[in-house]
C-alpha cells in the first residue's frame, strides 16, 4: 500500500468506537507529553527516548543486594579508563573487581557502545553480588560453600533483569529514532505498516533466542571463574584452577522478584 | 513472520483490539509520557545539591538510555518506590481519560 492511499485510508470519516477512543487518548497523551517536554526542557532535558514502561516495575531496588557507591561527577578521570572490553567474551578473566569504588562507578559510565555497556553492567553486578551474597549467606549461617548455587541463579537474575531492562529500553529507542523522527503520525504508521515492522521484531526475537542466554552464561561462567579464584587464594594459597568448561547452563533465563530470591535462601536453610 | 504477543499497557486498558499499527504507536507515545513523568519526578526529588549532576548524567546518557536505570538509585532515595508510583498513577490516568471518553460517546 503506498503512504498516499494508507493516508486516505487514515482520514476517513468512519472512524470504529474503539479508534476513536484511541485518537482521544492520542490526543491527551500528545498534549500531556508536551506540557512534561516543556517542564524537562527548563530543567536542561531535551529528545529523552521513552526508557520505562509500563513493564519497568521494580519490586526491590535495583540493587537490591548491595550497597550502591556514591557517583563521581569527575569527568577528567574518566578518560583514563576507556580501555574497556569490546565484547562478550566468554573467557575473559579481567573483571572490575580489582578497582575502587569510584573506579568501578566510572567504569560503569565510560561504556560507549552497547555491546561494552551490556559487558560491563554485567560485570559490574556480578562483581557486587559476589560481595552481597557473601554478607547475605553469612548473615543467614549459610555455607560459603553454597555460594555458587545459590549466587549462580541470584546474578542470573539480577542481570537479566538489567539485560531486560535495556533491551526493552534499546527496542523502542530503536524505534522511536528510525520513526518518530520524521514527525508525522500517517507517515510514521505506514513505515511500520508496510515496510521495517520485521526489523524490531526480528531483533527482539535475536536478543531472546541469543543474546540473552548467551549473557546469562556468561555471568555464570564469570561467577565460577571468580569465586574459584578467590577462594583458591583465600584456603589454601593455591594458584587458580580455570573454570571447567561445562558451565552451568540456563536453559531460559527468567526475571525473578526478591522474593523469589529470598525464598530461594529460605530454602536452602532448611536443607 | 510470526510474532510473539504479549500484554501491554493497552490491552490493560481495553484498546486491546486496535491495530498493531496504531498500537505500536501509541504504546510509543504513551512510554514517552510516562518516562516524562518519572523523570520529573525523579528531579523533584533529587537532592538539591545532586539535582544538576544527575540531570546532567541523564543528558549524556540519552543515546544509551538504559544506563540511566543504572544510576537513579545513586542520586534519588526509594527511586525504584517513585518509579512504581508513577507507574500507577499514569496507569490510572489513562484509564480514567478512556472512561470519560467512552461515556462521552454513550
Amino acid at each position: 500500500m503506498e503512504f498516499k492511499e494508507y493516508n486516505q485510508q487514515h482520514h476517513s470519516e468512519n472512524i470504529p468506537p474503539l479508534d476513536l477512543i484511541a485518537r482521544k487518548l492520542h490526543d491527551h497523551v500528545s498534549a500531556e507529553t508536551k506540557e512534561t517536554q516543556t517542564i524537562l526542557t527548563e530543567h536542561g532535558i531535551r529528545d529523552l527516548p521513552a526508557f520505562i514502561t509500563f513493564d519497568t516495575t521494580f519490586d526491590t531496588p535495583i540493587t537490591p543486594l548491595v550497597e550502591a557507591p556514591l557517583v563521581v561527577e569527575e569527568e577528567v578521570h574518566q578518560e583514563s579508563h576507556m580501555s574497556t572490553p569490546n565484547s562478550v567474551d566468554t573467557t575473559r578473566t579481567e573483571l572490575p573487581n580489582e578497582s575502587t569504588e569510584d573506579e568501578r562507578e566510572l567504569y560503569v559510565f565510560t561504556a560507549t557502545s552497547q555491546q561494552q555497556l551490556q559487558d560491563e553492567m554485567l560485570s559490574y553486578y556480578m562483581d557486587n553480588a559476589l560481595e552481597a551474597t557473601k554478607k547475605t549467606l553469612a548473615q543467614k549461617n549459610i555455607s560459603e560453600d553454597r555460594i555458587p548455587q545459590v549466587a549462580q541463579q541470584i546474578i542470573t537474575e539480577i542481570a537479566q533483569k538489567k539485560i531486560n531492562a535495556f533491551h526493552d529500553a534499546q527496542i523502542r529507542h530503536l524505534i522511536k529514532q528510525n520513526f518518530l523522527k520524521q514527525d508525522a503520525e500517517d507517515y510514521y504508521t505506514w513505515r511500520i505498516n508496510n515496510a521495517d515492522m520485521d526489523i524490531s521484531f526480528s531483533l527482539e526475537k535475536d536478543i531472546e533466542n541469543n543474546h540473552a542466554l548467551h549473557s546469562a552464561n556468561f555471568i555464570n561462567d564469570h561467577f565460577m571463574s571468580l569465586f574459584l579464584q578467590e577462594r583458591s587464594i583465600e584456603e589454601n594459597n593455591i594458584p587458580h584452577q580455570e573454570m571447567p568448561d561445562t558451565a552451568p547452563s540456563i536453559q531460559e533465563p527468567s526475571v525473578h522478584t526478591s522474593a523469589h530470591i529470598n525464598a530461594m535462601f529460605d530454602e536452602l536453610k532448611n536443607l | 513472520m510470526k510474532t510473539k504477543k504479549t500484554p501491554t499497557i493497552l490491552d490493560d486498558l481495553n484498546l486491546g483490539e486496535i491495530t498493531e499499527t496504531k498500537k505500536l504507536f501509541l504504546l510509543d507515545e504513551i512510554n514517552t509520557l510516562l518516562t516524562n513523568r518519572i523523570v520529573l519526578r525523579l528531579i523533584e526529588h533529587a537532592p538539591t545539591e545532586k539535582r544538576q549532576v544527575f540531570i546532567d548524567k541523564i543528558n549524556a546518557n540519552k543515546d544509551a538510555p538504559d544506563k540511566i536505570l543504572l544510576f537513579i538509585d545513586h542520586f534519588v532515595e526509594n527511586a525504584d518506590q517513585i518509579i512504581n508510583d508513577e507507574i500507577m498513577k499514569c496507569k490510572k490516568d489513562l484509564a480514567s481519560v478512556i472512561q470519560n471518553t467512552s461515556s462521552q460517546e454513550h
